[in-house]
């Protein structure tokens, strides 16, 4: 990492975010690097409201969120993803009764540079922007196990696969930070496996950042070098796997006191990224 | 025969579709239906259905009906069906196609001798060429389209249907205003218009207008087609379904709502322009809350979202109403519940009747005893 | 007449016509969910009905008992349109429509099938329209109607709950059928609803005011008030519960059927009252629900749909808008009046007057 005017791929500046009287995020402080970065954190801790106010559904009320050191409260929600943000959904947002394929296409969208004028009249650019569009997400379908249901109606796929198909449509995007809510939840294991597979290609090719709020710590401690633990909107201990998990701080808000007393050493383990 | 266009490992780009004619299956259906249709006119046939009977100008008028209001129902479609957006000022957006074209291409002086002044109002326009007239009036109406749908970046749903039902209204009240407001309107007010009907070719005034109205259905039909077939298509399901991912995807919501009144004010203008050639008259009457309810009707009554949909509402819709014109009282109550019934029963429409039945348990297990016994 | 009060006290009349329309809507909808377009219409109904049983020329009961069986009517017809169409279509069975329909389907059939004239479709469905023996028509004609209630309860697959569009478009399709109904029951010629209070004027100062146009507005305050009063009660705290969190209010025993037929049946009740007051002022015509809805959905509007004081006011604001601007600057004006309120309003503010008032009210 330079460390010159180092800009992190993505920065939360002092961030403070407020319902009414509620305050949900107070002072959270995070520099995600490139790679796997974890965040977890009870429910109700504020992690998806940190991917909330990333994608622009939330206003900050004080601090700032910051992309490759530019201030994100300037840019409209819609212009957030050509700016190299993606982000997947806790539970898939996808059009069930369309094709896989055009499910992941909807991430070329602001890829495309010709419009709908050209769209109405055939016209041989826009035709081929559309194939080209086409190769790109089917080698990213292939990338992660699904070029055989690529023209499948996507209502008929499982969660699992349903999961992944929304990983792959904001891969298309070609984000350079990439937020996964609960990626894994209702996962089976290979699921996982080919899903972690794909998503360390990108991080290892391309220098991806990937921040991934998870429930399973088990996962979570083996893929991510880094963890950020959140509570009550707050960041309560941030580090290796072996850091946070001896940490006595998170121990008694997350895991319970009596967790403390069962474990042995050993967890979080081989770093296996 | 087209290459079938793959990525680097061979799978298919688009959804593989069976050799030969089997694939194009939708193409021929479409080539045969409008095929069919065009030849209408010169085959007379459907002698046993009088309001259809193509042997007479009363059912080639109807069937013209029937297209403009197919064409209606299919911008219609496209706004509420398709991508969900619920716009009600579709009667007002048709008026300004029929009156619009009415207007600008009136002649100037009335050219019959027996013009005394009071009649002159009614016939008087612009002198505009009538064919150029129709692009206009249709891209203007794109424009009011938008305008209207301004409000729906703002209201949810049922309240966007109320502020479009009143705009809509506030449309054909400014139309009939006319002298009051602004001469130049020249809409000649309550009293309502005469059209000057243009003949292609000299084929004579009703198959000029039953081919204007075909030709309308046509075109509509073609964009609707187009459109939702690609990325247009996909990018309205997912404002229709999926609207809070459509931020962190780069779809402003509100830019391909209006993108969708716009696109359906240019197809209920077409639909006027030709349905005011079938009529001979305009008349602000013609296009109130009524004919919103009929373009509902067609709409529901055909199946909402559905391709052929609009046709068979509109085949239905013009029936009920040629075969009932003596008890208007019962005509209307008909249509009343008609769509009742329509969404009550068949929400989807009849176009959906085939995939119910197809859907249906028992057409379920015959096809897997089918399939058994084929093992 | 260019006098100003004039036209408030004519404004003031029309709006508490609309106001008590919209309120009417918003105690419907608050309740139940559903933007009933027909809420008018369904007034009209009971405005003819108050007319036909207190008229001289008709049945010629007693002025006030027509009222109150005018008025029961469409309380029970509010409730009723409730029972039979709303219910299928919220995820409740469709039992009852199923009985009403076959019962009417049955009804059409044995009538036509003694040939009073079926329409003419049925004449080239192969032997039918005639011809067939009296005992086998009728037994047909009775078979139909278990056959279309078996057909609705098992082929017609139950409804899930749907949101609003279809809602309204149901309500749209009844305003259509109840409009011709009204029609055929009582003919389209425009009526003079006398009552006690008809034709008396006084004067203010230069103005002149009709007694119908204070009893209008007088009565339009008076219901609102009832209303207020009403959700208070038992009754009405239920039915804000229920609009408040239904899932909630379901859970601690707040039965929501009966609660529907009590809102449906008061939206029916208030806009009887508002029609009936109209074609008392003014004249029993068809077409008076139809301006009327859209500006009774204004006043509702313009109450956020949510606060009762709000929809009231609403509803004076456009009716006095409405008789100003016509008055003193154009009557061209005038019918565009409130449909230009509402596009402002909608465009500006899209959660209506009174966003504060919505924790108190329904």
């Amino acid at each position: 990492m330079n460390t010159e005017t180092s800009t992190f791929p993505l920065s939360l500046d002092d961030l403070h975010v407020s319902f009414g009287g509620n305050r949900v995020l107070e002072g959270v402080d995070i520099n995600f690097v490139p790679g796997f970065n974890g965040l977890i954190g009870p429910n109700g801790a504020g992690k998806t409201t940190i991917f909330n106010v990333l994608s622009g559904y939330v206003k900050a009320s004080r601090g700032a969120a910051l992309l490759d050191g530019k201030d994100l409260s300037d840019l409209k929600p819609t212009d957030r993803v050509s700016n190299g943000i993606s982000r997947t959904f806790q539970s898939p947002k996808l059009i069930l009764d369309a094709t896989v394929m055009e499910n992941v296409l909807l991430g070329m969208h602001h890829r495309f540079k010709h419009g709908h004028v050209t769209e109405l009249f055939r016209l041989p650019n826009h035709r081929n922007e559309e194939d080209r569009a086409r190769e790109t997400c089917m080698d990213m379908l292939e990338e992660f196990g699904l070029a055989d249901d690529a023209h499948k109606e996507t209502g008929d796929l499982s969660l699992g696969s349903q999961k992944i198909v929304e990983v792959c449509r904001a891969l298309v995007a070609e984000p350079k930070v990439l937020l996964l809510d609960e990626p894994a939840a209702g996962l089976g294991a290979d699921d996982v496996t080919v899903l972690l597979k794909g998503l360390r290609k990108f991080v290892d090719e391309k220098g991806l950042c990937l921040v991934i709020i998870e429930h399973d710590l088990e996962l979570v401690t083996s893929i991510c070098p880094i963890i950020y633990v959140l509570h009550f909107g707050r960041i309560i201990s941030e580090g290796s796997p072996e850091v946070i998990t001896s940490d006595p701080i998170v121990i008694e808000a997350y895991l319970g006191k009596g967790y403390a007393a069962e474990s042995n050493d050993g967890q979080g383990g081989n770093d296996a990224v | 025969m087209a290459q079938v266009k793959t990525n680097s490992s061979g799978y298919p780009l688009y959804p593989p579709k069976p050799k030969g004619i089997k694939g194009q299956q939708k193409l021929l259906a479409a080539i045969l239906t409008f095929g069919f249709l065009a030849f209408l006119p010169w085959i007379p046939i459907f002698g046993w259905i009088t309001i259809f009977d193509t042997g007479t100008n009363y059912g080639l008028g109807n069937l013209a009906y029937v297209f403009a209001y197919a064409a209606a129902g299919i911008g219609f479609n496209f706004l509420i069906g398709y991508s969900g957006t619920l716009g009600l000022a579709h009667a007002g957006l048709f008026a300004i196609g029929a009156y619009g074209s009415a207007i600008l291409s009136a002649p100037p002086e009335c050219l019959e001798q027996t013009c005394e002044t009071i009649v002159r109002p009614a016939v008087s326009g612009y002198g505009w060429p009538f064919l150029l007239t129709i692009p206009l009036v249709c891209f203007f109406a794109a424009i009011v389209g938008v305008v209207v749908g301004f409000p729906a970046a703002r209201l949810k749903g049922f309240y966007l249907a109320i502020a479009t039902l009143a705009l809509g209204e506030l449309i054909v009240k400014l139309i009939s205003l006319d002298e009051k407001l602004w001469s130049g309107l020249k809409t000649n007010g309550g009293t309502g218009k005469q059209v000057q009907i243009f003949e292609f070719f000299g084929s004579g005034q009703l198959k000029s207008a039953y081919f204007l109205s075909l030709g309308s259905l046509l075109i509509t039909f073609i964009g609707y087609v187009i459109y939702t077939e690609n990325r247009l298509g996909r990018t309205l399901k997912s404002v229709r379904d999926i609207e809070i991912a459509t931020g962190p995807l780069g779809i402003s919501s509100t830019y391909y709502k209006l993108i969708a009144f716009g696109l359906s004010g240019f197809c209920a203008a077409l639909a006027g322009v030709a349905w005011a050639q079938n009529s001979a008259f305009v008349n602000p009457s013609s296009f109130k809350t009524r004919l919103l309810v009929f373009l509902l009707v067609v709409l529901i009554l055909g199946g909402l979202g559905k391709l052929w949909g609009p046709l068979i509402g509109a085949i239905i819709f013009v029936y009920i109403r040629q075969e009932f014109q003596d008890s208007q009282k019962l005509l209307f109550f008909l249509i009343g519940t008609a769509l009742m019934v329509a969404i009550l029963i068949l929400p989807k429409g009849v176009a959906s009747l085939p995939d119910r039945f197809s859907d249906s348990r028992w057409v379920q297990d015959l096809r897997r005893r089918f399939k058994a016994m084929k093992v | 007449m260019n006098n100003l009060l004039q036209q408030i006290v004519a404004g003031a009349e029309a709006g508490s016509y609309y106001a008590l329309i919209g309120l009417a809507i918003v105690v419907v909808m608050k309740s139940t969910d559903v933007p009933n377009f027909a809420q008018a219409e369904m007034g009209l109904l009971a405005a003819y009905m108050c007319w036909w049983l207190a008229d001289g020329d008709q049945v010629g009961w007693p002025f006030w008992f027509a009222i109150l069986v005018g008025l029961l009517f469409a309380t029970v017809f509010g409730a009723a349109v409730q029972f039979f169409l709303i219910r299928p279509l919220t995820g409740l069975s469709n039992k009852p429509l199923a009985i009403l329909a076959s019962l009417s389907l049955g009804w059409v059939l044995i009538d036509g099938f003694q040939d009073n004239g079926l329409p003419g479709f049925i004449d080239w469905i192969p032997g039918l329209g005639g011809g067939y023996p009296y005992g086998v028509a009728i037994t047909l004609a009775i078979l139909s109607v278990p056959l279309t209630y078996l057909i609705m309860t098992k082929w017609v697959k139950k409804m899930d709950v749907v949101d609003h569009f279809p809602l309204l478009l149901l309500t749209i399709g009844l305003t259509f059928a109840l409009g011709s109904l009204i029609e055929i029951f009582f003919g389209n010629n425009p009526q003079k609803f006398e009552t006690p209070w008809s034709g008396v004027n006084f004067d203010l100062g230069t103005t002149r005011i009709g007694w119908d146009q204070v009893v209008s507005i007088g009565m339009g305050i008076i219901i609102a008030v009832g209303l207020a009063i009403f959700f208070r009660t038992k009754w009405g705290v239920r039915m804000r519960a229920i609009a408040e969190d239904g899932t909630t209010a379901r859970l601690l025993g707040i039965n929501a059927g009966v609660i529907s037929l009590i809102a449906w049946a008061i939206g029916g009740l208030v806009a009887g009252a508002a029609m009936t007051l109209k074609a008392g002022s003014t004249v029993l015509e068809l077409g008076s629900a139809e301006g009327l809805i859209l500006k009774g959905f204004i006043a509702a509007v313009l109450g956020g749909f949510v606060s009762l004081p709000g929809t009231f006011l609403g509803g004076m604001v456009v009716g006095i808008a409405e008789a100003v601007a016509g008055g003193q600057i154009s009557t061209s004006l005038q019918p565009t009046m409130a449909l230009l309120i509402v596009v402002v309003v909608l465009f500006i503010y899209p959660e209506g007057l009174t966003r504060e008032a919505k924790l108190r009210e329904v």
